[in-house]
């Protein structure tokens, strides 16, 4: 039985792989076909008129495409993205530099978002009816439709210009080197608050969401009324029966929600200046670093793959019966 | 609040128009005349007098239209809710915006006197004389300039046959931007722009779902197979990046928009009709036509389509809903569908330059946008409730 | 209550941390607002302005350069060169080498790193910034310079360059000197990726503490400098803050203490803020409106140059120029602080600007009287002007990043439509713009130039398009052409001004484009720091010379 799943997931993972270097091949031809000039840079008239040449020529855009093709596979069969036009670097080198904060940031407001998600929906699930319930499935409504750039510029307006309490932007302060650790630490809260909470509570919102309402629909289930009416503790059936149950099909929601977060929350990262695999793919696009382009969406396609096949394991864990379901 | 109706509500907004722009109502029906007379050629009409001129006629026709068909009265005669009131409020601004709005939304006024105006600033704009006049008069010139001759002849021409001392109070409801442009109108606009975007590329989203459904349901286990993977990749990959790519590569209209929206939107509507198809196929009366010998296409316009639409309307209108943020999203970080639309993210992202200073210059685009969002994923709840009514308690 | 209790712990905990944090000294050091990261401190391939800021503190050159504010040109001294002397036919300087500048890793320079930087620079193989610039030296075929014609090295301190012509000035040998020892091992073409760039060996003031990417690069006294003193500040930040609004916000608060690009329309902001002061320079930078005065089509496809339908008539762009209302946008979006241009000539050089020439009137009536006169009118009752069943309508593009173009491409709209024209504004992604805007693809365009000091007009208008990519409008104008290859040859100081404004008036003339203004640049420092000296070619420049308070 559990070959059979783990089979079953490395299949998964390998068409999925197999897909990425299709979407990196497709993304290759994309962008040579696409308008644009990486070497804009250096056409300057103050510059020499032949030098823009040369540098088109160190990038190898002066081959015909097809032999551009070839080595382009050949390098990402050996893991080889080449050197970032803009970096001057190897992609890999640059991406690694990044991906430490997106990593951060990701699980942090992942975290709280199925903590706090979990948490609120549990504690109104208990007290059904009470005000926190009436106040959040009110609340709720309203901040699931606030874009998360508007709730940013909100917070900001509020808590940078209006009240002036939290810096506005960036990741650390200028003085970082001369904390203490606790000033460290502090500074580090005090710059990402803003973000993680923007980042955040659209999310828990949605975790609240979507738990609270798959909490209602098993709870008014037969088995439950059995259950109950054949006498079980409480909290057997909630923590044994309702919530595994009601949790299940959130995982995939979670970890679609994941990858999204490790590929960059670029609009976050761009309104708070935060050096993130967001605004990396962005300026890289916006630099035409192709090199770097096609990089950052391998590395976020293959955390991605990494984190569905995570979900899928903990679903099993949870419901053994699910293998016949993927 | 409860013994109100929707017909309260929106009787009120009628009246509240015709009072507060009955000029606007007088002007149209003069220009009307003098079209009819032959004393304007037909030909010289701004393309968009049309568009004030149906929002004109419907004014008119609508009450009456209410009034005659029972099916209309019968929405009219519900009972106010804030879903309701809010629907029907942003019907009524796309169909009656030229109405609505108290500017050109593209107009400048003067900008050395109206400029970056909080909101409710009122200002008095004289119909001023002299070759360099600033861009704006009063209503019945601006209406000649600006719908019968395109809106060009504006400063040389008529203001040396102005009165100095003649002019008009303008209030800006929600305040002036960085070229002394009404946002009020300019949202108006919008909302008329994010409700088309969002018409658009729901229904290239539902065309493509549809077939790709119909393949995967009909097609065969092969087929089957091969598109659901497809969407499962579409449906995990980030594919905001590529559409970043696309834009910014292939330029920014409208209809590059539309289509790369409609394109990233189509995975969940294909699910919720092959899931449909797939359970249709099963079942006896589906069986029994097909035996009786009735085509196949038949079978699906006939039977199919009724009975997966109702479920899909839900899964429609939250996308919309989504459609709508990503376009505003694109647009505030500056992919959307450019300069010569209303689009609200690129309200929201001028705005962003003057958060300081000019606080509704964001403020107001974003509330429209929450507002609208709101009153869609409300409308996807209702419905869900009215075609489901077993998933919720 | 318990979460009351749990709330309470948590300020508390909140309000420590807080207390602590804010107690730190801070030390003597000055923190620089800049707006993006830099790429390389490399002087071979710095680019942008702050790439060319930084790294210039830590390579210097064998001259530097001072502003001469009476003069409104620059002026070289010996920097590293301890006396340049010229022969009598002007074309081989002699130079000595100061004794004391030693590489920041205690090697000595001398004159074999001078001979190595100029081979380096002028090697196809390394794709420098400077790379095909050095027309004045004797060269290979493949453009790098000929060492044993170029180069008599005497002694490990002194050498002679010889010149292929006497049009040599100092501004030949102005490049940054690189240490030899350092690079010898690698291969010329891995020069650009190599991590000397992000590890600086120099010999200036400064050097490379820390580069946290995208976030700050961290300058400290480079005790060993020829140029370093006991009072000169220890650290100098550079600090990367993308966001204008963060940036003031921070100034503000003192978080950085020297910002550049400050908007005008908060300079009376930061003027009531007691210890920040504002310098406000004449500007170098111009935005303008290109017309294509060619037919593009032709000239891409057949190199043929015809005029263009709309804009190749000089009278059409002057009315076009006079139906727009510059002084509008100046007042409007920079707060006055901006000069109406009339042409390529920065009033910061005194003495090349021709004063007489005035800006063209903002006169619709008459910009529409002109249009009439060549023909076109509207005929057919649209609105718009047209001629020979052709309508007067184009696109004006604009980069899509720049909230100034944007605003001045509104207005332009505004205002042509005022006279009969149809405008079309159509921002495009920066790289594409630019890319469309060199290849002789747009109509019309809003984009800006900065004049190079020393100041150089002929990559913009002279008329061989081939040559001159830079010319986007496809100005022809032979005499142009003369006047600028005359100033080639090294006239002196008088004729060069005469031969200035002529080319100004003829321009001026001609509307090739039609000029907007001079953006000021305004820069914004904390009181704290003393004996600042901010001109037209940089404040940071010569910031070992600072104090702090």
């Amino acid at each position: 039985m559990k070959r059979g799943l783990l089979n079953i997931l490395i299949k998964r993972i390998f068409t999925s792989l197999v897909l990425l270097i299709l979407l990196t091949v497709f993304l290759f031809f994309l962008l040579r076909i696409s308008p644009g000039d990486p070497a804009q840079k250096f056409v300057s008239p103050l510059l020499s008129h032949s030098l823009a040449e040369k540098v088109r020529a160190s990038f190898g855009l002066n081959k015909p495409l097809t032999e551009q093709f070839i080595i382009f596979i050949k390098n990402l069969l050996s893991g080889n993205f080449g050197i970032s036009y803009q970096y001057r670097m190897p992609v890999l080198d640059v991406i690694f530099s990044f991906l430490p904060f997106t990593l951060i940031l990701a699980s942090l407001s992942f975290l709280i978002q199925t903590g706090f998600g979990f948490y609120l929906s549990y504690i109104t699930f208990r007290k059904n009816g009470g005000i926190l319930d009436k106040l959040l499935s009110k609340i709720s409504l309203v901040v699931y439709s606030v874009p998360s750039f508007v709730l940013a510029l909100l917070l900001i307006y509020v808590f940078s210009v209006w009240l002036n309490i939290l810096p506005s932007a960036d990741l650390r302060s200028v003085d970082f080197e001369d904390l203490n650790f606790a000033g460290k630490f502090f500074d580090y809260v005090l710059h990402l608050l803003l973000p993680v909470l923007s980042l955040s509570i659209p999310g828990v919102i949605i975790y609240y969401k979507y738990l609270r309402e798959n909490m209602d629909s098993e709870n008014g289930k037969n088995y439950i009324a059995f259950l109950r009416s054949n006498g079980y503790d409480e909290n057997t059936v909630i923590w044994k029966h309702i919530i595994p149950n009601a949790i299940n099909p959130v995982i995939s929601v979670a970890g679609i929600e994941l990858g999204i977060l490790l590929s960059g929350a670029l609009i976050t990262e761009v309104i708070f200046n935060l050096p993130g695999m967001g605004r990396l793919t962005i300026n890289a696009i916006l630099n035409r670093d192709f090199p770097l382009i096609i990089g950052c969406t391998f590395v976020s396609g293959v955390l991605i793959i990494l984190v569905n096949f995570f979900a899928d394991l903990i679903k099993y864990k949870i419901d053994k019966r699910m293998v016949e379901g993927i | 609040m409860k013994k109100l109706g929707l017909a309260h509500l929106l009787l009120l907004l009628w009246i509240a128009v015709l009072i507060f722009r009955y000029e606007l109502f007088y002007h149209i029906s003069q220009l009307v005349l003098s079209v009819v007379s032959g004393e304007i050629n037909i030909l010289k009409i701004n393309p968009r007098f049309y568009d004030y001129l149906v929002s004109f006629l419907l004014f008119f026709v609508l009450p009456v239209a209410v009034w005659k068909i029972p099916a209309l009265k019968n929405i009219f005669q519900k009972r106010l809710t804030w879903l309701n009131a809010f629907l029907s409020l942003f019907f009524v601004i796309i169909l009656f915006a030229p109405l609505l709005s108290t500017s050109n939304p593209d107009l400048h006024y003067n900008i050395k006197k109206c400029k970056l105006l909080p909101p409710f600033s009122e200002v008095f704009i004289e119909s001023s004389v002299g070759e360099n006049a600033p861009a704006d008069s009063d209503l019945y010139n601006y209406f000649k300039s600006e719908i019968i001759n395109r809106g060009i002849s504006k400063g040389a021409e008529y203001y040396n046959d102005g009165n100095a001392n003649e002019g008009r109070r303008v209030i800006f409801i929600f305040g002036t931007d960085e070229y002394a442009r009404d946002v009020y109108s300019r949202i108006l606009y919008g909302t008329r722009f994010a409700f088309l975007l969002g018409l658009g590329s729901v229904t290239l989203s539902f065309l493509i779902a549809f077939v790709l459904g119909l393949a995967a349901g009909f097609g065969g286990k092969f087929w089957d197979n091969l598109i659901n993977r497809f969407t499962e990749i579409f449906l995990s990959f980030p594919f905001l990046f590529l559409i970043i790519v696309f834009l910014a590569f292939f330029g920014n209209s409208f209809w590059v928009v539309v289509l790369v929206l409609g394109l990233s939107g189509w995975m969940g509507l294909f699910k919720i009709i092959r899931g449909e198809i797939l359970r249709l196929k099963s079942k006896d009366f589906i069986l029994s036509a097909k035996m009786l010998g009735i085509p196949e296409y038949k079978i699906l316009l006939k039977e199919i389509l009724p009975i997966i639409l109702s479920p899909l309307l839900v899964n429609l209108v939250l996308q919309f809903g989504n459609v709508i943020m990503a376009e505003s999203a694109l647009s505030f970080l500056g992919f959307g569908a450019g300069e010569e639309y209303f689009s609200w993210g690129s309200m929201i992202n001028s705005g962003q330059y003057y958060l300081s200073t000019a606080w509704w210059l964001s403020f107001f685009p974003s509330l429209f946008l929450a507002v609208s969002l709101l009153t869609m994923n409300r409308l996807g709840n209702t419905l869900e409730k009215v075609f489901n009514p077993e998933s919720t308690k | 209550m318990k979460i009351k209790n749990y709330l309470s712990i948590i300020i508390l905990i909140f309000l420590l941390f807080f207390s602590c944090s804010k107690n730190t000294e801070r030390k003597k050091r000055v923190v620089i607002g800049i707006p993006a990261d830099i790429e390389t401190l490399n002087p071979l391939y710095t680019m942008n302005i702050n790439e060319g800021r930084i790294s210039e503190l830590i390579y210097l050159g064998l001259v530097g350069h001072k502003w001469d504010e009476n003069e409104g040109n620059v002026s070289s001294y010996p920097l590293i060169a301890k006396t340049l002397k010229w022969n009598t036919k002007h074309n081989a300087l002699e130079v000595k080498l100061k004794d004391d500048v030693v590489w920041s890793d205690g090697e000595k320079l001398t004159t074999e790193d001078v001979v190595f930087s100029f081979d380096v620079y002028s090697d196809p193989e390394v794709q420098s910034r400077f790379f095909d610039m050095f027309d004045n030296y004797y060269l290979k075929s493949d453009k790098q310079i000929d060492l044993e014609k170029s180069f008599e090295v005497i002694s490990k301190d002194s050498l002679i360059i010889h010149f292929r012509t006497s049009a040599a000035n100092l501004f030949d040998v102005d490049m940054p000197l690189l240490p030899k020892h350092k690079f010898e091992g690698l291969k010329r073409s891995e020069y650009n990726t190599s991590q000397l760039n992000f590890q600086p060996v120099g010999t200036g003031p400064y050097k490379l503490k820390n580069w946290l990417r995208n976030e700050k690069i961290v300058l400290e006294k480079n005790k060993s400098s020829f140029l370093a003193n006991k009072e000169m500040i220890d650290n100098l930040i550079f600090k990367v803050v993308p966001d204008y609004n963060s940036r003031l916000i921070q100034l503000k608060k003192g978080d950085i203490d020297f910002t550049d690009d400050v908007r005008p329309e908060d300079l009376v902001d930061l003027k009531k803020s007691e210890n920040l002061e504002t310098v406000i320079i004449k500007g170098r930078t111009y935005d303008y409106i290109g017309w294509s005065n060619i037919d593009q089509k032709l000239w891409n496809d057949k190199k043929i140059v015809r005029p263009h339908k709309l804009f190749g008539n000089p009278v059409i762009r002057k009315a076009l120029t006079m139906a727009i209302d510059r002084k509008l946008i100046i007042d409007e979006f920079l707060n006055g602080a901006a000069d109406l241009a009339v042409g390529p000539v920065s009033p910061i050089f005194k003495n090349f600007i021709d004063s007489e020439i005035k800006p063209l009137p903002y006169n619709p009536v008459k910009a529409k009287e002109i249009l009439n006169g060549e023909g076109w009118k509207d005929t057919n009752g649209n609105g718009t002007l047209d001629k020979n069943g052709n309508e007067f309508e184009f696109v004006l593009n604009i980069p899509g990043n720049n909230p100034r173009r944007k605003y001045s491409a509104n207005i332009i709209k505004e205002n042509l439509k005022q006279i009969g024209i149809d405008v079309t504004v159509q921002p495009q992604e920066p790289n594409i713009f630019f890319n469309n805007m060199f290849g002789k693809k747009l109509e019309a365009w809003i984009a800006g130039w900065v004049v190079p000091i020393p100041i150089d007009l002929k990559p913009y208008w002279h008329s061989d398009l081939e040559k001159y990519f830079a010319n986007c409008s496809g100005y022809q104008n032979k005499k142009v052409d003369e006047l600028l290859e005359k100033l080639e040859t090294g006239p002196d100081e008088k004729t060069q001004a005469s031969i200035y404004k002529q080319i100004q008036r003829l321009i001026h003339k001609d509307q090739p484009v039609t000029f907007l203004f001079w953006i000021n640049n305004i820069t914004a420092y904390n009181k704290k720091i003393k004996n600042i000296a901010i001109d037209p070619l940089g404040s940071v420049q010569r910031c070992w010379e600072w104090r702090l308070d």
